[in-house]
């Protein structure tokens, strides 16, 4: 029988001690119960083991009447926590009581120990055995079957719900629980392939869930990229519905923004069918999957998906959509499975009307999915004369029967009291229909829309009514046929997810359905080998399962694809430990202690060291060699071990010196002389060119050498550097004639505004230095000219580049000029590429020389 | 003094011929160190280099970590 998943089982130590002190008195003394101790843990440790005991079942046996005994029988059904409306509920309906008789009829249950209080204690507050209590705590206190009265309520032949049998439809609808074993294969396949990524919101995102479609309905994976577009927006709602049952059953689980499989996913792929469906009927239940969501009868103004779209069948978080919470499609979801086991028990293997289960379902709880009674008129009995009026008035929230073009609007509204039937009737249908049938617990029939009847099939008559299962046939070995073309069948594939699950490590699965197809390739044969698959034991199991050899030719491929792999080894992060000489590393392999924890010898002083053993080699080598070995992290910059000479030369302590330094450096620079204690590297055009054509470029260099310096490169060596690495295209130049003028009594920016000058100044650097182009100069002079002013050729000094206003005019004008950043002018400067010359009359420049 | 080198990226072939062989079709621009006949320290800052490299030479090697 399925159990309600919500909730895990507390002890009784713990339900009891949400209890206050009164409440504890009133249970012992009503179950006759003699406690010495007079506090609260006293009286909860006299009471633990008693309660769910045979002397706790005789006293209730005496006491309870058959109605207390039935209602008990009823909220069995619940498999789990339930609220105290549902109780209320159930006794207005089914025993016709009043709010006040009902709350003390739960009082009774609970001071008999029956019932359990089910809430989180909050702080110091305990729950009290009284009216008042009872009904401060509201209708949507959550209350739990002590442990065993379930058990001993169903032993007492209770008044369980029973249905009529009936006739076997035309044709049958068989369940379609492969459809649901290959999405759940194929999802825990996928996410072992490449983890599941997930929104914020817990989803997977959109192209995740192409990729899954994709998997799906084309049932190839290989390691190339998919088809653009294949399976995007068109995720089956078995997808859906396989992605819940696998989060539910904890067979994919979260980790940070990603799912996975579990490590239990291997076990439930190589599990019998029954046991399958045991695990993803659990999941289900306590999954997101949203079956009202399916009803195709009724439209949600919340399902937000594209237009015309099918809505999303996932359960929302939002609480104020209208929309049946997590919780709720829990509760009915067990008391749908519990239902059907009680009520099919006495003939589990007829045929049933849906109609008929769905009216039962009815009779048990009203409130199947929404609440509508009032919870004040629940509580304290005072009916509003209008309420009944009032809640008929109040549509389901956000549902509504889907429009067809020519309905009325306001009859597309559904009421709780008059169309339970449309909708969580319509529910109870869809259950049935789609999500068991899924499972493989139900067949229906005529067909599968709107089936009239149905029937469990047998792991449904096992797993829901208790029936013992048959046997089922002893499967000898897996099979699977392996082709000379490297194609792998796998005959009744879903039946040996195992296999799968390993073809699927070391092979592209092509097709999977009733048979799945996999292609063995060198890509994936050394994808496998990277998971820690050998030649031998691939070779293994496809001769295993092939029942005999391989063709030849396959055989033969495999093996020399795995020697191709084995014969060449790349560690990207491997740790080496270089010892003094060849004589010191053979003394290490022959030492006991230090032997074993070394690796393979890489060369005559080399030896790799696996990572954890390296803090225990070190320890042992300082011992052996009375020193500590130096250690170099490559993962680190080698800041400091260079100092930087402007403006081609690199020194390197001789004690920073390590086979990557110097590689590094002679990539690009050439050794110079040697000087005591360092060594000397230069840079050369033709020592940076060639590391440009073997790949590098001028600002990797630099970036290399600022690294191991951590300071900013000299100037020169920095230009040298990018000039010729070729990072700086060649600059253009334009000779300009310097004109002075001083800013008093006219400078330069009054004459500018004088229209037949000021188109001949190309730049003001200051305001008293105008730059003009030598064609324009003699129309310039002759402008002043006839406005007074003469011009004579003379000499002026050249003005220091330091910064300052004439600087930022100066690379203001220039940027302007050549249209690209000033920078690049400097540098051209000083790679000696460019020469530019400023002028000015003797004793005018603020620093002149 | 011994040394240890962390974070270092080697090749290692079963056979000598082998590494020669790589060497020959372009490896050497990307050794650091030849540690012996059948291992070298490459450049573990151009793996990808090495690994494409080793792909236009039909090579399928076993990649580790460590």
């Amino acid at each position: 029988m399925l159990q309600a998943p919500t909730d895990a089982p507390l002890d009784r130590s713990s339900q009891l001690d949400r209890f206050s002190l009164n409440a504890l008195k009133k249970i012992a003394r009503t179950l006759n119960l003699p406690v010495a101790a007079k506090d609260h843990a006293g009286y909860v440790a006299a009471l633990v083991p008693f309660i769910g005991t045979p002397r706790h079942r005789a006293v209730l046996e005496r006491r309870l009447a058959p109605a207390q005994w039935s209602l008990l029988g009823l909220l069995s059904l619940r498999g789990g926590p339930f609220r105290l409306r549902t109780v209320l509920v159930a006794l207005r309906e089914r025993q016709q009581l009043q709010p006040a008789a009902a709350l003390e009829e739960v009082e009774r249950l609970m001071m008999h120990g029956c019932l359990l209080s089910a809430a989180e204690r909050v702080g110091d507050q305990r729950l009290s055995i009284d009216l008042p209590s009872l009904r401060a705590g509201g209708t949507e206190a959550r209350y739990e079957l002590a442990p065993g009265v379930a058990q001993w309520a169903r032993d007492r032949q209770w008044a369980a719900p029973a249905l009529a049998p009936t006739g076997p439809p035309a044709s049958v609808a068989e369940p379609t629980f492969a459809a649901l074993r290959r999405a759940a294969f194929l999802l825990l396949a996928e996410a072992a392939r490449k983890p599941i990524r997930l929104t914020r919101q817990g989803l997977p995102y959109r192209p995740e869930v192409s990729r899954l479609a994709t998997a799906l309905l084309g049932g190839t994976t290989t390691t190339r990229p998919a088809r653009k577009g294949t399976g995007a927006g068109k995720a089956p709602p078995v997808l859906w519905f396989a992605l819940a049952a696998l989060l539910g059953a904890d067979l994919l689980v979260r980790q940070a923004q990603e799912l996975v499989p579990a490590d239990a996913a291997t076990a439930f792929l190589g599990a019998p069918a029954a046991e399958q469906v045991c695990r993803l009927l659990a999941g289900w239940s306590r999954g997101s999957f949203d079956d009202l969501a399916r009803v195709p009868t009724l439209s949600f103004s919340t399902y937000s998906d594209e237009d015309g779209a099918p809505p999303f069948p996932w359960v929302s978080h939002d609480a104020y959509d209208g929309r049946p919470s997590n919780e709720s499609l829990t509760q009915a979801r067990t008391l749908i499975c519990s239902l059907l086991g009680a009520a099919l028990a006495p003939n589990p293997a007829a045929w049933y009307p849906v109609d008929a289960f769905v009216a039962l379902v009815y009779q048990q709880d009203s409130e199947l999915l929404f609440p509508r009674s009032q919870d004040f008129a629940l509580l304290y009995g005072q009916p509003d004369p209008t309420a009944g009026e009032r809640q008929n008035a109040v549509p389901y929230f956000g549902i509504r029967r889907v429009d067809t073009g020519v309905t009325p609007t306001e009859t597309l509204l559904l009421y709780p009291r008059r169309d339970w039937l449309e909708v969580e009737g319509a529910f109870v249908r869809q259950v049935i229909a789609e999500s068991l049938r899924w499972l493989g617990l139900v067949e229906v029939g005529p067909g599968p829309a709107e089936p009239a009847c149905f029937r469990l099939t047998e792991i449904g008559q096992h797993l829901l009514a208790g029936q013992p299962l048959a046997a089922s046939p002893l499967v000898v070995a897996d099979h699977a046929v392996v082709q000379p073309n490297f194609e792998v069948v796998v005959v009744d594939a879903l039946a040996h997810g195992t296999l799968l699950a390993q073809l699927d490590q070391f092979a592209a699965r092509r097709s999977l359905d009733r048979a799945a197809t996999y292609q063995l390739t060198q890509d994936d044969l050394v994808r496998g080998l990277d998971h820690g698959w050998t030649g031998r034991r691939v070779i293994a199991l496809l001769e295993t399962v092939n029942g005999g050899p391989l063709p030849q030719n396959v055989g033969y491929t495999l093996r020399e694809w795995t020697a191709l792999y084995e014969r060449l080894t790349l560690r990207e992060r491997a740790t080496v430990l270089d010892a003094d000489d060849e004589r010191q590393l053979d003394r290490w392999l022959a030492d006991r202690e230090l032997a074993p924890l070394l690796g393979s010898r890489l060369g005559p002083t080399s030896v790799h060291v696996a990572a954890a053993h390296i803090g225990r080699v070190m320890q042992l080598v300082a011992v052996r060699s009375k020193q500590k070995p130096t250690e170099v992290d490559y993962s680190r910059p080698p800041l400091g071990a260079l100092e930087l000479r402007d403006p081609d030369l690199i020194a390197i302590a001789r004690g920073r010196v390590d086979p990557y330094l110097r590689y590094r450096l002679a990539a690009f620079a050439r050794p110079a002389e040697v000087a005591e204690p360092t060594l000397l590297y230069r840079i050369t055009a033709e020592s940076v060119a060639g590391a440009v054509k073997a790949g590098s470029t001028g600002t990797k260099l630099a970036a290399f050498l600022e690294a191991a310096t951590g300071r900013p490169l000299p100037d020169d060596l920095r230009t040298r550097l990018l000039g010729w690495s070729g990072a700086i295209e060649t600059l253009p130049f334009e000779t300009l004639v310097a004109v002075g003028c001083p800013a008093e009594p006219i400078g330069w920016s009054a004459l500018q505004r004088i229209p037949a000058i000021g188109p001949l100044i190309r730049a003001l650097p200051r305001p008293d230095l105008a730059l003009v182009a030598p064609g324009d100069l003699e129309r310039l002079r002759a402008e002043l000219a006839s406005r007074g002013i003469t011009l004579r050729a003379d000499s002026l000094q050249v003005v220091d580049q330091g910064p300052g206003p004439v600087n930022e005019a100066m690379q203001s004008m220039l940027a302007e000029l050549l249209g690209s950043p000033l920078d690049m002018l400097a540098l051209g400067q000083k790679a000696g590429l460019v020469s530019l010359r400023l002028f000015e009359r003797p004793g005018k420049g603020p620093r002149s020389r | 003094m011994p040394t240890l080198f962390r974070s270092v990226a080697v090749v290692e072939v079963a056979e000598a011929t082998a590494l020669d062989e790589l060497l020959a079709a372009g490896l050497d621009r990307f050794v650091v160190r030849r540690l012996g006949p059948k291992a070298a320290m490459v450049d573990h800052e151009r793996l990808d280099d090495v690994h494409k490299l080793l792909k236009r030479l039909g090579q399928t090697p076993r990649v580790t970590a460590e």
